[in-house]
């Protein structure tokens, strides 16, 4: 285990959670949620890229990311972590297809006004017992912004660990004491194909063909 | 479990939203990525 199976598991449990409290119509409650899931996306993104560059055979045991680990320290506040993302060279070609337009300060504003009633309007979305003509609208705007928060870790991830996508077939042979076929240590799972086929090469086919162009891993 | 009182007063377009079946996909992408990092993690190696 490591880090990110455990934070990957803790999202996923996230995202369950949203599904429970929209299946009840809770589509205010379910946005602070989503807010939780975009922070939960950053921080991973941050601890991955900072570990990237600090983590050595000289420095095995990183400072900040142990602390944090260990309950030592808590992680920096947003504005810090969003910085050192979007200022690194390492991701500065997904960082500036996914700020070509302002959506994520949209996903972020849209988040907040949700979770701290900034609006009156905000309050209506959290009661399932009346008629509400614009539910469903809403909703559109809710898959819309779960959506683009997906593509974006997504992106990040394959950017910073791109053998995160690797079928178990290289792993296969060498288990079975055989020599893994040349070259498939590049092969993708068919999970990631899928999410990448069905997410980010249907809604950001820009950032797609980015992705494939600079890993080595045999996306289709 | 949707009580039938709300699901009365929820459209139906809202409960066959597709956002339903993209939360699906998403958590079990995440599910799967983390078997998938288990499967070929050399412990020994990498602290992380």
């Amino acid at each position: 285990m490591n880090l990110d199976t455990f934070v990957f598991m803790s999202i996923s449990g996230t995202i369950d959670s949203i599904k429970m409290i929209l299946s009840q119509g809770r589509l205010n409650d379910a946005y602070a949620l989503l807010r939780k899931y975009f922070d939960s996306t950053i921080i991973n993104v941050y601890t991955n890229l900072y570990l990237n560059d600090h983590f050595s055979w000289d420095n095995l045991i990183v400072e900040q990311i142990e602390d944090w680990r260990s309950g030592k320290q808590t992680m920096p506040e947003y504005r810090i972590i969003s910085k050192y993302i979007h200022e690194s060279k390492k991701t500065e070609y997904i960082t500036t297809l996914l700020r070509q337009d302002n959506r994520y300060r949209r996903i972020r504003e849209r988040c907040n006004d949700h979770t701290h009633y900034n609006f009156y309007r905000h309050v209506v979305f959290n009661i399932n017992e009346i008629h509400n003509p614009k539910r469903v609208q809403a909703l559109n705007q809710f898959q819309e912004d779960l959506i683009a928060i997906f593509i974006q870790h997504l992106s990040y991830s394959f950017c910073l660990n791109d053998h995160y996508m690797m079928s178990s077939d290289y792993i296969d042979y060498l288990d079975a004491g055989m020599v893994p076929v040349e070259g498939s240590q590049y092969w993708v799972s068919p999970f990631v194909q899928k999410v990448f086929d069905d997410y980010i090469k249907k809604y950001r086919p820009e950032i797609a063909s980015a992705i494939k162009e600079r890993t080595a891993m045999e996306l289709q | 479990m949707i009580d039938s009182f709300s699901k009365h007063n929820l459209e139906n377009e809202y409960f066959e939203h597709a956002v339903f079946d993209n939360l699906e996909d998403i958590s079990n992408f995440y599910d799967s990525l983390s078997h998938n990092i288990i499967s070929f993690l050399d412990q020994g190696t990498n602290h992380y």
